[in-house]
């Protein structure tokens, strides 16, 4: 019998470890594509699931499993999520300068393919962030949350950590903006 | 029009599943139940491939007059840098460089990626408690690379190859006096660094600081001839001696602040400088520190505005 997210919350907030593999196993790559379409860079965003998974072992006194859907552990580490892509988006301006003057690393042993989807898929999410770079993070933050990540809007208020009315507005104001907005774009 | 439901999303390669996986269960295995949660990331920096390296101070400069060098390992050789990993990962504890080594790394990393310095060389250095401070030669100029924010555990505990190089490199071309011999105020610049006295917690809030901040005041370079002491007065009433060798000076402080950063200081800083013969120069920095258009401080970091 698979071991419940609940129950890996239980023995990950004791201090295992391996309770925080299995938690990886099962959601790494959710984050991951999460982290993917907040910062639209998949170098960037494998860091970012690093550093989450990292983030909730230093925070996992604090670890929860919600059970409104089935006790999952997925609201608790998209909002670890959310504030780690918040502040690498930041990073980024940041460092987009020094970015432009260092050598690209290398992805392994990627083949030309699968550098090209993912050349493609960072290019159309970036088009899509820069369609939503005028809406408030916070917004943006949860269309990535219910709308892309598939989070009712009950856990996305728990991994947001505000009530769910919350959610339902900024969704809808983000909705109302964001499809001005595009209409806009497309006049142009 | 974009499609809102259908961003693209994708999968972790089975590679890139299991590296991350391994990282993360190294970091995290040995780490002491007991110890205070702060600590744990200096733990999880060593065994984790890289850091994210926010934080090393540096000034470049041009080339400038002769080039000294000694006989220190070539920047980013990784010659005398142990290895993180082992040939058994899983099951032979992994080798962990200690604070000052992993200082030493970052320095290195961060310098050999400036355009000229591919084969910068340290020329000299100086260790202060909490930190040490680099200077590299090229022949392309000289690089000032100061470790204290890599000393901090907080900020010093995660990321991978990529990030590293993507985001690592420290510096600034702040202060292009460094390899300058001659004594002017603009040499005398002063460089800042601040950190919080505790981690972000980024599972409540990545701006959420439980506690104050450290400020790290910086300054340094090529020896100039002729100099005995260098000595700096702050507007607080701080008076903090530099060290002067053969090669180099530097000059830190760290102290703590409210804001993070020292700014909107009304008086100047005031830099005695001693020669050899016992005669004095004073120097006085009336905006001692660089910033931004907007007036916010500037960062030493790359692209620190």
């Amino acid at each position: 019998l698979e071991t419940s997210d609940a129950e890996l919350v239980e023995l990950l907030r004791s201090g295992s470890s391996q309770a925080l593999g299995e938690l990886f196993d099962r959601h790494a790559d959710r984050i991951y594509t999460y982290c993917f379409r907040r910062t639209t860079s998949w170098a960037v965003a494998q860091d970012a699931t690093s550093m989450v998974f990292l983030e909730a072992w230093r925070a996992r006194d604090r670890a929860a499993a919600y059970d409104d859907t089935g006790s999952s552990a997925l609201p608790w580490l998209y909002g670890i999520a959310t504030n780690v892509c918040r502040n690498l988006v930041r990073s980024q301006r940041r460092h987009l300068a020094a970015l432009g003057r260092l050598p690209r690393p290398t992805d392994g042993p990627d083949h030309a393919d699968e550098v090209g989807e993912r050349v493609d898929s960072e290019r159309v999410m970036g088009r899509i962030a820069v369609e939503m770079a005028d809406l408030p993070e916070r917004d943006r933050e949860v269309i990535a949350l219910v709308v892309w990540s598939g989070l009712t809007y009950e856990q996305a208020a728990q991994a947001l950590g505000v009530p769910v009315g919350t959610v339902r507005s900024r969704l809808a104001r983000a909705r109302t903006r964001l499809g001005a907005a595009v209409w806009t774009g497309d006049e142009g | 029009m974009i499609d809102q439901n259908h961003p693209p999303g994708g999968r972790l390669t089975d590679q890139q599943r299991a590296m991350m996986r391994a990282d993360l269960m190294a970091a995290t295995q040995d780490a002491p139940k007991t110890a205070r949660r702060w600590l744990a990331p200096l733990a999880i920096a060593a065994s984790v491939a890289a850091l994210v390296g926010v934080g090393v101070a540096g000034v470049a400069l041009r080339a400038g007059d002769d080039g000294r060098t000694t006989g220190v390992p070539a920047a980013g050789t990784g010659s005398d840098a142990p290895s993180t990993r082992t040939d058994t990962p899983g099951l032979t504890p992994p080798t962990r460089p200690n604070a000052e080594e992993l200082g030493r790394q970052q320095c290195d990393e961060s310098v050999i990626y400036q355009d000229g310095f591919e084969n910068a060389q340290v020329a000299d250095s100086v260790s202060y408690d909490g930190g040490t401070t680099y200077l590299y030669e090229s022949g392309q100029g000289r690089w000032l690379c100061d470790d204290w924010r890599t000393r901090i555990p907080a900020y010093n505990y995660f990321s991978t190859e990529k990030l590293k190089s993507a985001i690592m490199a420290p510096v600034i071309s702040v202060a292009r006096s460094v390899g300058d011999r001659s004594l002017s105020a603009e040499r005398f610049e002063i460089h800042q660094a601040s950190m919080p006295d505790e981690p972000k917690t980024y599972a409540m809030d990545p701006d959420h600081y439980d506690g104050g901040f450290h400020t790290q005041l910086l300054a340094g370079g090529v020896a100039p001839d002729g100099v005995a002491a260098i000595s700096y007065a702050f507007p607080t009433g701080e008076v903090v001696e530099a060290t002067v060798t053969d090669t180099m000076w530097q000059m830190v402080s760290v102290t703590p602040s409210d804001t993070g950063y020292h700014e909107g200081w009304s008086d100047p800083v005031v830099v005695t400088v001693t020669k050899a013969d016992g005669s004095t120069q004073e120097f006085e920095l009336a905006d001692p520190f660089g910033s931004c258009d907007d007036g916010t401080i500037q960062e030493v970091f790359v692209g620190g505005c």
